[in-house]
């Protein structure tokens, strides 16, 4: 019996460290965020204000801060959607057509999927000189979308794979021609698994670095991944309050888009497990 | 309206599985016609091929006298119900039903009154608003039976419609299907593996086996005159006893014999044999248990030992070991008879059937 008790405790304390350990860095980071003190040390702020939330209206160099958000929207909408787009309907052709190669393109897809973005870099880079892409949204649209979509494509691929085919036969003998079947009837089936995409895509584009950081060198056309290191100043001077409240506003989309669909989520979750 | 035709159909998986093989078929206007045979046997790429979900590997696919290979499903005026039925889940039931009309784009009225025509007919008026999801089995399955038919196709192809339903609702709905067929004097092809189905519901019933068509008749016909050992062997329940024989001689007065089994044939029967068979020292003779009698032992033509009586209350199957063969006989009696106790069986030559076991094909 006693032994039972000790080992709860253990379990407990052992839950207690890791849950600690997650949600300590993210409890601080709210607190600071509405702390007119913020520092690196843990407290509970004597009052709570809206200070540093405004503070983001103020130009950093000569951009303001939620710029920095406006632009990683617009460059990780985009290029989610690309990806979910391009991924969406190759992997219908995948899923539903037997065709030479097939194996090996999907083998390829996943070797794509492991090379870091880094190696391919310095080719991009040139390739980029000569289009003249650097330093645009496209440019770091295209590239973020290029990476995602191997991965979304996978899990796309093995979603159709989980619907049965008898739903678009069904709806090719009642009179809908491959692509009307495709539109009418595999798609709205397919909504579960096609948000689950998107999502995934939107957030690995969401928390994109090196990409952006390489192509987009302007700070007015930078994600907030990369404006946030302009928070921290010269000589190590960091306004603790700022940098955490810029945080809590790069962290939100990614949650209130996540609460928005998570009906879909857990459904397009469950079709890929069910594989 | 709605014959179909199969000529020199051949369908091929890549990168070698055969699966039907030089299928030629007729299926006449307003026909029952049923594609019977085990899992595997080729039957449902056969309705698939009908319905242009698949192409055939060679020859061609006619309906009503038109060459349709080349047509895509929607173009064939075919409906399909499916195995797991594929109702769309997204959709209520009245728009499951009406599918095909609204895309065929017919008036919205016209719609509305085909669908409730339906509906009432297949006794499913009262789901029209609800999602598949909410359904029963057996409703599920009218309403894919009211999707298939609401259209008026000139042929309705049926995969096992009645297999995913429990043993009281599949003979309640067979009885049901043959009479809607009937009633609205459609073409139906269908496909099962269940030859009590295939008895009950067919005018005529094609029997497949390893892609190829073995026998195609009157249900009666494929019962009393099967042509090969495969056929013989797939319809009747219980199936039909298989005994090795010779064919005797002994100037001019045939007999089928072997250890327990001696019956004698008519002069003209044993000549057939004779004449037909590679080897008449190696026959397969086969009798159904229903044609099994006890008798008396000189009117006997076959003797063996009680082995299991197996009583279903309406008749009684009774397991005779004969010579090294256990065979089954049909009685409409209970019997006084118990394990082990000596048994004499007659059966007429009218209803026996001779197999060579070289071709599988029967020599009358």
């Amino acid at each position: 019996m006693e032994r039972n008790v000790l080992a709860y405790v253990l379990v407990y304390l052992f839950l207690a460290v890791v849950f600690a350990f997650f949600v300590g860095p993210l409890l601080w980071l709210f607190l600071s965020a509405f702390d007119p003190n913020a520092s690196p040390v843990f407290e509970i702020p004597s009052h709570f204000t809206l200070d540093n939330f405004k503070k983001l209206l103020v130009p950093v160099g000569n951009v303001i801060p939620l710029q920095w958000i406006l632009n990683s929207l617009i460059i990780s909408l985009s290029a989610a959607t690309i990806a979910t787009l391009v991924s969406v309907i190759s992997a219908y052709v995948f899923a539903r057509y037997t065709f030479k190669g097939q194996g090996a393109m999907l083998t390829t897809f996943v070797i794509l999927r492991l090379v870091p973005p880094i190696v391919i870099a310095l080719p991009i880079m040139m390739l980029y000189n000569w289009w003249g892409l650097i330093n645009t949204y496209l440019g770091a649209i295209l590239v973020i979308a290029a990476l995602i979509t191997p991965f979304a494509l996978l899990i796309a691929e093995s979603f159709f794979r989980s619907l049965p085919v008898e739903y678009e036969e069904a709806a090719m003998v009642d009179g809908c021609s491959r692509l009307g079947a495709f539109m009418r009837v595999t798609l709205h089936l397919a909504i579960p698994g096609i948000t689950t995409i998107w999502l995934l895509s939107f957030v690995t584009a969401w928390s994109q670095f090196v990409i952006p950081l390489m192509i987009l060198k302007n700070p007015a056309l930078m994600p907030a991944s990369v404006g946030l290191s302009y928070f921290f100043g010269e000589y190590g001077r960091v306004d603790y309050g700022r940098l955490s409240a810029f945080s809590l506003l790069f962290s939100l989309p990614v949650i209130i888009i996540f609460l928005s669909i998570q009906k879909y989520l857990r459904k397009g979750i469950a079709g890929l497990v069910s594989r | 309206m709605g014959s179909v035709e199969l000529k020199n159909v051949t369908k091929i998986f890549p990168p070698k599985t055969v699966a039907i093989n030089n299928v030629n078929l007729k299926v006449h206007d307003g026909e029952f016609f049923i594609l019977l045979g085990p899992s595997g046997c080729g039957k449902t790429t056969t309705l698939r091929i009908i319905a242009g979900l698949e192409k055939p590997t060679k020859g061609r696919v006619y309906i009503d006298n038109e060459d349709v290979t080349d047509l895509p499903p929607r173009k064939r005026d075919i409906a399909m119900v499916f195995q797991t039925w594929a109702l769309y889940p997204h959709m209520k039931v009245y728009d499951n039903i009406a599918f095909p009309l609204k895309l065929r784009k017919v008036a919205k009225d016209e719609i509305d009154r085909r669908v409730k025509e339906v509906a009432k007919m297949l006794q499913i008026e009262t789901l029209l608003d609800r999602y598949p999801r909410q359904l029963s089995g057996g409703q599920q399955q009218r309403v894919a039976l009211a999707r298939a038919l609401v259209r008026k196709p000139k042929v309705w192809l049926l995969d096992e419609p009645l297999s995913n339903l429990d043993a009281i609702l599949r003979v309640q709905m067979r009885a049901e299907l043959k009479r809607l067929q009937k009633e609205l004097k459609i073409t139906a092809i269908y496909v099962t593996h269940d030859q009590v189905e295939a008895m009950s519901m067919g005018d005529r019933v094609a029997v497949l086996n390893a892609g190829r068509v073995l026998q195609v008749g009157a249900p009666n016909e494929v019962y009393n005159k099967p042509n090969t050992l495969f056929v013989a062997s797939f319809i009747g329940s219980p199936p039909m006893n298989f005994m090795r024989v010779a064919l005797k001689n002994e100037g001019g007065n045939y007999a089928l014999v072997a250890e327990g089994v001696s019956i004698p044939l008519p002069t003209e029967l044993g000549k057939i044999i004779e004449e037909k068979a590679s080897d008449v020292n190696d026959l397969i003779l086969g009798v159904r248990p229903e044609h099994l009698e006890l008798s008396t032992a000189e009117d006997s033509n076959i003797r063996g030992e009680v082995y299991v009586i197996e009583p279903l209350g309406s008749e009684t199957i009774l397991n005779i070991k004969v010579g090294d063969n256990i065979i089954k006989a049909r009685l409409l009696k209970e019997t006084t008879l118990s394990i082990g106790s000596k048994v004499f069986l007659k059966v007429s030559t009218n209803s026996i059937h001779v197999f060579d076991p070289s071709t599988e094909r029967a020599l009358f």
